[in-house]
């Protein structure tokens, strides 16, 4: 028995110090844990590489998202110069600042360093997860202010053809052309509203409340731009039912001339 | 039993206690990503063709706007499936 006792007692002392690095990993051969400077070993090293590669697949996500909303706002048509240009450059700005952290994570040899820089990715750069959703927002906005535009010029059109028709139906044409006017203005109303709610936005840099609101006004924005997109659903229906009244072929496009 | 068979019993139960300790360990330090596949924030297409314009009534420039217009709703469609998709951060071992 004191065999058997003293055999688990040896396992024990062999088996402890690797439970004791367990929770203090580093990334490489070269990485410390620190102030002891103790060598590492396999699994703690394994272990820390794996946390890199998170971090730069967290980061990369991240820049890819950025980058694919620039192009986004790159082909917005109702935004001034000014406004495009404040908004690439915000979003080039965190590409850079996200690409700087990445060489960084990469670079790091120290537990410590590594744990705080992997932990800021999403502790300190907030910005990003506001300005994502806030360009995607305004994205939404800018196409919704182009089909505005384009329904009333159609609008117009379809208005004299309604005026000049001999249809026996006419007061139904006329009360089409009417809710789709009225769900043209209601869809320009949420969309200015979602504009407004979320366009002057700031990180909330760890504030709870500055969290808080401006969570309630990025889902403010976005039910704002469903309600807009249901509008102009509901328009082109009244579009639709205009141009069947008016038996309008949808043959009849080959024949156009562009203007 | 033997001295030896018992031995041979305890270091099994130290290899698999060892063993689970290990897994736990690693586990704790690694969770597994957790994050879902982020909806692809695409360029949204372009409107097959020109935006409505002019003053032209006739039936082929009505069908022309129309369909404009449903490339712009189109590509509304995909914005807002961009703006409504969630961003969930992978899951980070420190």
């Amino acid at each position: 028995m004191k065999k058997i006792i003293s055999l688990f007692f040896s396992l024990a002392l062999v088996s402890a110090p690797a439970a004791a690095f367990a929770q203090n990993v580093t990334a490489s051969a070269t990485v410390t844990t620190g102030t002891g400077g103790a060598t590492l070993t396999t699994v703690q090293i394994a272990a820390a590489t794996k946390a890199k590669s998170r971090a730069d697949q967290e980061i990369q996500r991240r820049i890819t998202n950025l980058n694919a909303l620039s192009t986004r706002v790159s082909a917005m048509v109702n935004l001034s110069a000014d406004e495009k240009t404040s908004l690439q450059t915000s979003l080039s700005t965190e590409v850079s600042t996200l690409t700087a952290l990445q060489a960084k994570i990469d670079a790091d040899t120290d537990v410590p360093t590594l744990k705080t820089d992997v932990q800021s990715i999403t502790k300190d750069y907030r910005v990003y997860m506001l300005i994502l959703p806030q360009a995607r927002i305004a994205a939404s906005a800018d196409r919704i202010e182009t089909i505005v535009a384009d329904m009333q010029t159609l609008g117009t059109k379809l208005n004299t053809r309604i005026s000049a028709s001999t249809s026996t139906d006419v007061t139904a044409l006329q009360a089409a052309y009417t809710d789709m006017q009225a769900k043209i203005a209601d869809a320009t109303t949420q969309t200015n509203a979602a504009v407004s709610a979320t366009a002057s936005l700031t990180p909330d840099n760890g504030d709870a409340t500055v969290a808080a609101s401006n969570t309630a006004s990025l889902k403010a924005g976005r039910a704002d731009i469903t309600t807009a997109t249901s509008d102009l659903k509901a328009a082109r229906a009244d579009i639709a039912t205009i141009l069947k009244g008016l038996k309008v072929s949808a043959s009849a496009s080959a024949a156009v001339t562009p203007e | 039993m033997s001295s030896t068979a018992k031995i041979i019993w305890v270091i099994i139960v130290v290899i698999v206690l060892g063993g689970a300790y290990y897994w736990y360990t690693q586990s704790q330090a690694t969770p597994a990503p957790t994050t879902t596949e982020p909806a692809a924030m695409t360029t949204t297409p372009a409107a097959t063709t020109g935006s409505p314009s002019g003053t032209d009534t006739s039936d082929a420039a009505l069908v022309q706007d129309s369909a404009a217009i449903d490339g712009q709703m189109s590509g509304l469609n995909s914005d807002n499936a961009a703006m409504n998709s969630s961003d969930q951060p992978v899951a980070q071992s420190y």
